[in-house]
């Protein structure tokens, strides 16, 4: 047991996995009187508290304050309560950005997930140029959303596209302008989102596939599991964690894009690329209306922390269900 | 019992630490509310903010020559693009930066004087000097608020002569002259115009050729009108059959396929390559047409779309200039200078000599010209010097986003000219 005021040691046959400490353990301190507290930890936490509270707890506290006023960046600003995020609640635009961003989420999230698990677990293979094949799953990652963004647009032009010249060659219809139809300009968007970010997600796999014991797969195969057998019973429970880290990160990305939306259709056409974030842009920087912009931005704060907390809380459950 | 003591007494620490945090945060936000008296650079700068970000270079070496020099004073620049301007300079303002001069896009200062952050400058202009397009624009309630420098900037017609020729078609005066031009093109591959409808900022510019005639000639009157809550509304006449007019363009066929998906530079790259006869668009992009396609290029007016009625192009000066209401006192007189300096004969000419033109149309009047082709010269008398201001340096800057998005839609065969004048009259009255 490790006491409050016991230094911290590994357990002898459990190393690194100390048990967690709870407060009611300073109940069963062996010395009598108030425990003794070390505050030298917090030399080592300063530095990262610091820059947290600076770069994050301070603008998130800036904006829920500036989400109570109707502000234009220059006049003197009018305290409005909550009658910004009242006008949310009304502004058929933003549910209809959020709807945007629902689809994409769970459009690019299944797909990248999906996809990425496939490519990792062949690249988790003894394959011939493995390290170079990895390499090239990686590199749209590296490259900014700007840059893919307008290389994207020159495939998808309609007029001297890549994509439809090849359609042309197959004798398929050709003549479709995909980001400058309502109906295909979303999907467009996603797979350029799925293109770039897929093979960042296959290598997070491939992490987590390197520590899934292979003894146990050997034992799988001894005892005549199929491959098929073998991933969903031993690979996948293996790589819980990497799944759910995988899923948290590209569901917050999901939902908080804006890069490529603003370089390949600035919301159009007819807003029907629209996301939450391009909206509190607009909102903010051509609309000059800076409360609003912060009220859609606490908003999406919060609902994307709640989506995160919702896939955490259920990858817990599973855990403990297991 | 200790530990529930103990972890009172740490809720009580983080409970004040984020009160304190918040009441902070609020001083914060109260206190960035309005533009304050500016921080001084040192006595012998000059700080010049700018929203000609490519050229700032030699627009520094030009100005430090011509006008540091002279009033012993070393120019500092601060440039920004100017579609970024805005959001720079608030963060200037905000944060009590000195902002001694200012050349500014002629976008940007209906929206700076509505903010209070200019100074008349009636006494330091004299409006005679100048083409009335570098002045009218920023006379706003009867006082001047900037100045035009550099060059006119207007709209037109380019058309490739070659595919005219080849397809005997007509320079379009009226929309029945497109209607028989697009028939003639079909199944040619050859669209009749090209333009980039997914950059929607340019949209507006065919609404305000529209609405010119609509209006009866008087776009920029309706247009302050209407601003000021008189008749007519955005929903009235004048506007919807603009967008009529938008909508019926739109059917035609007259652009080119897959009109929404085209970006402006891939546009301009397909008018360039043949594949459209004609291009509307502003002077600034329609001179490197003339000056860079492997064909002969002329320009024409912007066709009549409704009878009787006789186009006008629409268009600005490519910069202007005005006083900053925080400048220092100690340099108010400078900056005084400074406009006069940009706006005077010599100080045109510097400019158009700095800043890498379109066609040279010089906003001050009288400036000498070393070299002016014989289009340009056309263009400055047929378009220029007829344009009417750019209605979008006057509408709100949220107005101008619904104009954006919903001229589109309405091209696009998306939405009722009816209904995307309401969208942008609720967008107005909203604020």
């Amino acid at each position: 047991v490790v006491t409050v005021n016991s230094r911290t040691e590994p357990v002898p046959g459990r190393v690194g996995s100390s048990p967690p400490r709870r407060t009611g353990d300073s109940a069963a301190a062996p010395s009598a009187g108030r425990p003794r507290r070390h505050w030298g930890w917090l030399l080592f936490v300063l530095p990262g508290l610091t820059l947290f509270v600076v770069f994050e707890v301070w603008p998130l506290l800036q904006a829920m304050l500036l989400s109570l006023f109707r502000w234009d960046g220059y006049s003197p600003s009018t305290f409005v309560g909550l009658d910004n995020y009242r006008s949310i609640a009304g502004d058929a635009l933003f549910w209809a950005a959020l709807r945007h961003a629902a689809v994409y989420a769970v459009g690019t999230v299944t797909a990248k997930i999906v996809l990425g698990l496939a490519i990792a677990l062949l690249l988790h293979q003894q394959l011939a140029g493995r390290a170079f094949f990895r390499s090239v799953a990686f590199a749209p990652a590296l490259m900014s959303f700007v840059a893919v963004g307008l290389l994207w647009q020159l495939i998808y032009s309609p007029q001297q596209g890549l994509l439809n010249s090849a359609l042309t060659i197959l004798h398929l219809p050709s003549d479709i302008s995909w980001l400058g139809d309502p109906n295909l300009s979303l999907p467009s968007l996603m797979v350029v989102d799925i293109w770039k970010y897929t093979g960042y997600h296959a290598i997070l796999f491939l992490a987590g596939l390197t520590i899934v014991q292979k003894d146990l797969l050997e034992a799988a195969e001894v005892d005549g599991a199929s491959s098929v057998q073998q991933f969903w019973h031993v690979t996948l429970p293996g790589i819980r964690a990497i799944l759910v880290v995988n899923i948290v990160i590209a569901a917050a990305g999901a939902l908080n894009t804006f890069d490529l939306v603003y370089v390949m259709t600035n919301g159009g056409p007819y807003r029907s690329t629209e996301m939450p974030i391009t909206y509190m842009y607009r909102m903010g920087f051509a609309n000059g209306a800076l409360g609003y912009a912060s009220a859609v931005a606490f908003v999406m704060f919060v609902i994307v922390s709640a989506v995160t907390l919702a896939i955490l809380k259920f990858q817990r459950s599973d855990s403990d269900a297991a | 019992m200790e530990d529930v003591m103990i972890r009172f007494r740490s809720w009580r620490l983080v409970g004040s630490a984020v009160g304190v945090a918040a009441l902070a945060a609020a001083c914060s936000v109260t206190g960035s509310s309005s533009a304050g008296p500016t921080q001084n650079a040192s006595d012998g700068e000059f700080v010049v903010y700018s929203a000609d970000a490519p050229n700032v270079k030699a627009t520094q070496d030009m100005l430090q020559a011509d006008f540091g020099n002279p009033n012993k004073v070393t120019i500092k620049m601060v440039a920004y693009p100017a579609s970024d301007f805005i959001t720079q300079f608030q963060n200037a303002v905000r944060s009590g930066s000195e902002v001694d001069g200012l050349i500014l896009n002629g976008q940007h200062v209906g929206f700076l004087q509505s903010k209070g952050l200019l100074k008349p400058i009636d006494d330091v202009v004299d409006p005679s000097t100048l083409q009335p397009q570098a002045i009218d624009p920023f006379k706003i309630d009867g006082k001047l608020y900037a100045a035009g420098i550099g060059t006119l900037n207007t709209s037109m017609v380019a058309y490739n002569k070659d595919i005219m020729t080849k397809y005997n078609l007509v320079v379009p005066k009226t929309f029945d002259d497109i209607k028989n031009n697009v028939a003639k093109l079909k199944g040619s591959g050859i669209s009749l115009f090209g333009f980039g409808g997914a950059t929607t900022f340019q949209w507006p510019l065919w609404f305000m050729q529209m609405f010119q005639q609509t209006s009866g000639d008087k776009p920029v009157e309706t247009t302050k009108k209407t601003l000021a809550g008189q008749s007519p509304s955005f929903t009235d006449a004048p506007y919807v059959e603009a967008m009529r007019h938008l909508q019926e363009l739109g059917a035609s066929g007259a652009f080119q396929p897959g009109l929404m998906g085209t970006a402006n530079t891939a546009a301009q790259a397909d008018f360039l390559a043949g594949k459209s006869a004609m291009y509307y668009y502003g002077s600034w992009v329609i001179s490197n047409f003339v000056s860079s396609a492997k064909f002969p290029v002329d320009v024409a007016q912007f066709p009549a779309f409704v009878s009787g009625a006789t186009p006008r192009p629409t268009g600005g000066v490519t910069g202007a200039t005005g006083i900053f209401n925080n400048t220092p006192a100690n340099k108010t007189d400078l900056a005084r200078k400074f406009v006069q300096f940009l706006t005077s004969v010599q100080g045109d000419q510097k400019v158009l000599k700095t800043t890498p033109q379109g066609f040279v149309l010089p906003a001050t009047k009288g400036v000498p010209m070393e070299k002016q082709t014989p289009l340009e010269a056309t263009v400055q008398t047929d378009f220029g010097l007829r344009s009417f201001g750019f209605l979008d340096w006057l509408w709100p800057a949220s107005v101008t986003t619904a104009f954006q998005q919903n001229i589109q839609a309405v091209v696009g065969q998306q939405k009722s000219p009816e209904a995307a004048m309401a969208d942008i009259d609720k967008a107005f009255k909203a604020g």
